[in-house]
């Protein structure tokens, strides 16, 4: 088992730290623990993903980063300060989606641009011209003036993505971003993903990400490293380099390195995933 | 076209079975000497008169109750300490009927349109506030934290995410509590009675007929009159409220 202290020890410029982080949720005295003793680095410009069964905390763990939750022992750091609150530089997009019902595609991606931070200095064709650049992206054109009721669930996941990415965030925290679409699709985004991620670019110039998946193939395609948590209570069970080279591709997954890394992070989770699916 | 004739078949049958049975009594009212009632008090304009006057004063007693009862209303659902202080008070209240009311707000506000404002504000008020509430506080969490974590505004976010969520339910209390104020209006001017004199709406009319002409026809023409007013009314704003919110299909 690999001690995230240890492995981050050479690591002096953290992106995002946390030490220590906990969460538990209802009465003191009788509390749930969701989330315990997690110390992890989050490296600027790193691909990280967290894997763990379902129930573990990673929606907790992600919804801390984003500000939304306090922890309950611990602290977070974003560039050596404190995490206070949500703030328009971390971009969410989150497990059930929140797409407002009542606007449109069109308005859902353009919601941040228009009402946040994120559209500041931008004119309203520039706006929309982003805002039609990422519809095209997530392949929803003609699909701009419906509302999210009249989408499926595939479609509705595009728009929460989409709308993450017209925001263009420095930070993305990522929740089964890719989770209800089919598999081509999946890979096809994935793609997209890392290139503008910005796997092309010298790391200095790509985004930092931290994205949640119940997929080992996901995680590890996607990755430069996998976080794998185990359940009740959420701790850190691994932390696995990916070092497969960049730009990732097809050829990636059919590599051995590939399959060689995904067995074995299936090999320490399989006993609990085996656990959590007969009871 | 079949279906609408079916519809229809039923109520003619009974219409023409009340005419029958009525027709050997000179006072009781008939489907025909109704009709005969209600033209004679559309040419003389008291019918549309007196309904205008009824009218007006729901408007604005339900104008009156729709501005207090939603800006509370949100606040109530998003404040629990609000809530917390607030709810038995507006408990307690609710259950007393706006008619119950009368004796006071005749002691403070006379007989006139102001009394008459007051009794429908009153009326509208709770349906609305409990609905608004319960709006808000059902709005779906994430919503709020999306836009929290896009950088976006505390008022802002009441304004553009609060608001149009909470949207359908504040709109479904205004219909109810429309209706309701129709219901009371009509309570409040008949108990009020003849004291009003001329300024009177359609529930003053009522009285008038009941106490001073004995004119049954006309009392049954004010009953279907407000009738079909309470149906026109909870039906466009059925239309309007689809149209306001197009995106909380059925
Ligand atoms: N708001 C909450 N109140 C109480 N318990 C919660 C809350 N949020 C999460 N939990 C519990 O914390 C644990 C982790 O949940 P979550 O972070 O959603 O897991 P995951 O995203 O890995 O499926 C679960 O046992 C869940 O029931
Ligand atoms: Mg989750």
């Amino acid at each position: 088992m690999t001690d995230a202290r240890m492995t981050d020890a050479t690591m002096t410029d953290a992106k995002i730290r946390l030490s220590g982080i906990g969460k538990s949720f209802g009465a003191p005295a009788a509390p749930v623990v969701a989330v315990q003793d997690l110390s992890l680095d989050i490296r600027p410009g790193e691909f990280l993903t967290i894997v763990g069964p379902s129930g573990c905390g990673k929606t907790t763990v992600l919804n801390m980063l984003a500000g939304l939750e306090t922890p309950t022992t611990g602290t977070m750091t974003l560039d050596g300060r404190p995490i206070r609150g949500p703030g328009a530089e971390r971009g969410v997009m989150f497990q059930d989606y929140a797409l407002f019902p009542w606007k449109t595609v069109r308005g859902n991606i353009g919601f941040g641009l228009v009402h946040g931070p994120a559209g500041a200095g931008l004119s309203a064709a520039e706006r929309e011209e982003r805002v039609r650049r990422v519809i095209e992206l997530v392949g929803l054109t003609g699909s701009e003036e419906k509302y999210p009721h009249q989408l499926s669930g595939g479609m509705r996941q595009r728009v929460a993505l989409a709308r993450l990415m017209a925001n263009e965030p420095q930070i993305l925290l990522m929740d089964e971003p890719l989770a209800a679409l089919d598999a081509q699709t999946r890979i096809i985004l994935q793609d997209e993903l890392l290139r503008i991620w910005g796997q092309d670019k010298p790391a200095a110039q790509r985004r930092t990400v931290v994205y949640i998946t119940h997929s080992i193939d996901e995680a590890v395609f996607l990755a430069d490293r996998v976080v794998v948590l185990s359940s009740h209570p959420g701790r850190l069970k691994r932390i696995v380099e990916i070092d497969l080279p960049r730009p990732r591709d097809d050829a990636t997954r059919l590599s051995k390195g590939f399959a060689d890394l995904c067995q074995s992070i299936w090999q320490s989770i399989r006993e609990e995933a085996y656990r959590a699916t007969m009871t | 076209m079949n279906r609408l004739a079916l519809k229809l078949l039923l109520p003619i049958l009974l219409l023409l079975a009340w005419e029958l049975l009525a027709s050997g009594s000179a006072r009781a009212p008939r489907p025909s000497t109704v009709v005969q009632a209600a033209a004679a008090m559309t040419a003389s304009g008291d019918l549309p008169t007196g309904l205008a006057t009824s009218l007006l004063r729901v408007f604005l007693g339900f104008a009156t109750a729709s501005v207090l009862a939603v800006p509370l209303g949100i606040v109530m659902g998003s404040v629990a300490v609000v809530e917390r202080n607030l709810d038995p008070l507006v408990e307690s209240f609710r259950p007393i009927a706006a008619i119950a009311l009368l004796p006071l707000i005749i002691l403070w506000l006379g007989t006139g349109t102001q009394a008459a404002v007051a009794i429908v504000a009153y009326a509208a008020f709770f349906p609305i506030l409990i609905n608004t509430i319960a709006g808000v506080k059902r709005i779906e969490p994430n919503l709020m934290r999306a836009a929290y974590t896009m950088g976006v505004g505390a008022l802002t976010r009441m304004r553009v995410v609060l608001l149009p969520a909470a949207l359908p339910a504040i709109l479904i209390g205004m219909r109810i509590g429309l209706g309701v104020a129709w219901t009371a209006i009509i309570a409040a001017e008949l108990a009020v009675g003849a004291k009003a004199g001329g300024q009177g709406g359609i529930g003053q009319m009522m009285f008038v007929f009941y106490a001073y002409s004995v004119e049954l026809n006309g009392i049954v023409v004010c009953m279907v009159a407000v009738g079909i007013v309470a149906l026109l009314l909870d039906r466009s704003l059925r239309f309007a409220l689809a149209r306001a919110v197009p995106w909380s299909a059925p």
